[in-house]
C-alpha cells in the first residue's frame, strides 16, 4: 500500500473517531521493528514483524493539556494500535 | 538479603546542605540492615561506575540520592514526537543499551525538593526506611471519567476492598479524605510539566459541563495515609524538577505515609478502554508482580521487562509510545517495601 493509500486510512480512522484532530497535520514516521537486540535483552523468542511499520503523531495544542493521539498502522493498512496521552 | 548500592554527588549534596549531609545519610540507610556499598560519582566518573554497576553490581538495588539539584537526571531524547523536548529516566543507569529501554537492574531514587533542608531530607529518608512493609488489603484512586473503563481494568489488577472515584464528578472540592487508609493509591489522571495538582476530564458524551475539574493537589494526600504506596498515569506525574514538597503529589506522599511511588516524568500513553496498553499495561503488571510478594523494586523492574516482553510478542516490534513508556516511568522511595502478608 503506498502512502497515500495509507494517509486516507488514517483520515477515515480521524473522521470516525478522533474529529478534534482533522485539522491537524500528522507527523509521519517509520518505526524501527529490529528488536534484535530487545530480544537478547529479554531472552525472547518473539519473531519481528516483517511489513514496514508507520507511526502517525497527532498533537494537539489548544484548551489546557496538549492532547497526543498516536496510530501505528503496517504498510498493508492494518492499524496496529492507538494511544492517547494521559 | 539483597545489596544495596547508594549513588550520590557528594560535590552536590555539600553544596546544598552540608560537608556532613553525606555522612549523616549514610548512618541512616545503614540501620535498613541490608549490605551498603556508597558509591561517590559526578558528571566526569558516571560513564565509569554506570560500567561498575552493570558489571558489578547486578544483584544488587541501586538507590539514588536525591532529586534534580543534588542528582540530576538523565536526559533522553523523546521517542515521541509529541513536543517533549527531553525525557527524564533512571533506566541510564541499569540498561546496557545505548536507547536505555530495557533495565536490567532495580532502581529507585529518594528525590529531595527545592525547599527542602538537610534535616527535612533527614528525616523523611529515615521514615521512608523505618519499615519495609505497606498493606494491600484496601485501594483507593482517581480517574478521569473518559478513562474510566481502561482505570476500572487497571484497578481490578490492585486486588483488594476499595473503589476509584471518576472525576468529573469528583473535583477537590468534594470531601476527600485518607484518614486511617492503609493500602494502594491508584490515579489516573491529567498531569502538567508545570502543575502541582492533577485533573480529570469529562467523558465524550458526559452530563458534567467542566471539561477538566481539578481532582488532587498535594494537601489532599498530607494526611492520615499510611503503609501506604501510589501510582499515577498523569503526565508529568512523577517530574519533581524545581517542586516545593508544597507543588508536588509525589514529593508530598513520600512524606505522608506513602513508602513508594511509581509515575512518569514527561507525556504518558494509554486508551480510554480495554485492551490497555502502554501506561495502564505497566502499572498493571507492576500490580500483579508487587502482590506476588516481589519487593517494590523487583516488582517494578519486572513489570518493565514483561511490558516489553508482551508488546513484541503481540505485535513483533516496540512502538515509540512502549519505548517512551519504559523510560519515563520511575520508582521513588523504599524498593526494599514489600505487602504485609499479616
Amino acid at each position: 500500500m503506498n502512502r497515500k493509500e495509507l494517509n486516507g486510512i488514517i483520515e477515515n480512522y480521524i473522521k470516525e473517531n478522533a474529529k478534534e484532530f482533522l485539522s491537524v497535520k500528522p507527523i509521519v514516521k517509520e518505526v524501527s521493528t529490529d528488536i534484535t537486540e530487545y530480544k537478547k535483552q529479554l531472552k525472547s523468542k518473539a519473531k519481528a514483524r516483517r511489513e514496514k511499520i508507520f507511526s502517525y503523531t497527532f498533537v494537539l495544542n489548544e484548551g489546557m493539556f496538549k492532547k497526543v493521539l498516536r496510530i501505528s498502522v503496517s504498510d498493508e493498512g492494518e492499524i496496529i494500535k492507538t494511544s492517547k496521552s494521559k | 538479603m539483597k545489596e544495596i548500592t547508594i549513588l550520590y554527588n557528594p560535590k552536590k549534596l555539600k553544596k546544598k546542605y552540608s560537608a556532613s549531609f553525606a555522612v549523616k545519610m549514610q548512618d541512616i540507610l545503614v540501620s535498613s540492615q541490608n549490605t551498603l556499598q556508597f558509591i561517590e560519582t559526578d558528571d566526569s566518573s558516571k560513564a565509569k561506575v554506570k560500567d561498575f554497576i552493570l558489571s558489578e553490581c547486578r544483584d544488587s538495588i541501586i538507590i539514588i540520592i536525591g532529586g534534580e539539584d543534588v542528582f540530576p537526571f538523565e536526559k533522553i531524547s523523546s521517542h515521541v514526537d509529541d513536543g517533549d523536548n527531553i525525557v527524564c529516566t533512571d533506566n541510564w543507569w541499569v540498561s546496557s543499551a545505548d536507547d536505555c529501554v530495557i533495565p536490567e537492574i532495580e532502581i529507585s531514587r529518594i528525590p529531595d525538593a527545592t525547599d527542602e533542608t538537610e534535616g527535612s531530607f533527614l528525616k523523611m529518608t529515615e521514615n521512608l526506611f523505618l519499615k519495609n512493609k505497606v498493606r494491600a488489603n484496601e485501594k483507593t484512586g482517581i480517574t478521569a471519567e473518559i478513562w474510566k473503563k481502561a482505570a476500572d481494568e487497571v484497578f481490578r489488577h490492585l486486588k483488594a476492598q476499595g473503589e476509584i472515584l471518576s472525576s468529573p464528578p469528583h473535583t477537590v472540592k468534594s470531601k476527600l479524605e485518607f484518614d486511617k487508609f492503609e493500602g494502594g493509591l491508584y490515579f489516573n489522571l491529567h498531569g502538567a510539566e508545570d502543575e502541582s495538582g492533577w485533573y480529570g476530564q469529562r467523558a465524550k458524551f458526559s452530563s458534567y459541563k467542566e471539561e477538566y475539574p481539578l481532582a488532587l493537589l498535594p494537601k489532599n494526600i498530607s494526611k492520615g495515609i499510611k503503609n501506604s504506596f501510589l501510582a499515577s498515569e498523569a503526565c508529568f506525574g512523577a517530574y519533581v524538577n524545581n517542586k516545593k514538597t508544597s507543588e508536588s503529589i509525589m514529593l508530598t506522599a513520600l512524606r505522608s505515609g506513602v513508602s513508594f511511588c511509581i509515575g512518569s516524568t514527561a507525556t504518558a500513553y494509554g486508551t480510554f478502554a480495554p485492551p490497555i496498553s502502554e501506561a495502564d499495561m505497566l502499572v498493571s503488571i507492576f500490580y500483579d508482580e508487587f502482590l506476588k510478594g516481589k519487593n517494590a523494586s523487583l516488582a517494578f523492574l519486572n513489570a518493565k521487562r514483561i511490558f516489553a516482553q508482551k508488546n513484541i510478542e503481540k505485535n513483533g516490534f516496540l512502538d515509540d509510545d512502549d519505548k517512551k513508556t519504559l523510560v519515563e516511568f520511575v520508582m521513588y522511595g523504599n524498593p526494599l517495601t514489600e505487602v504485609d502478608d499479616e
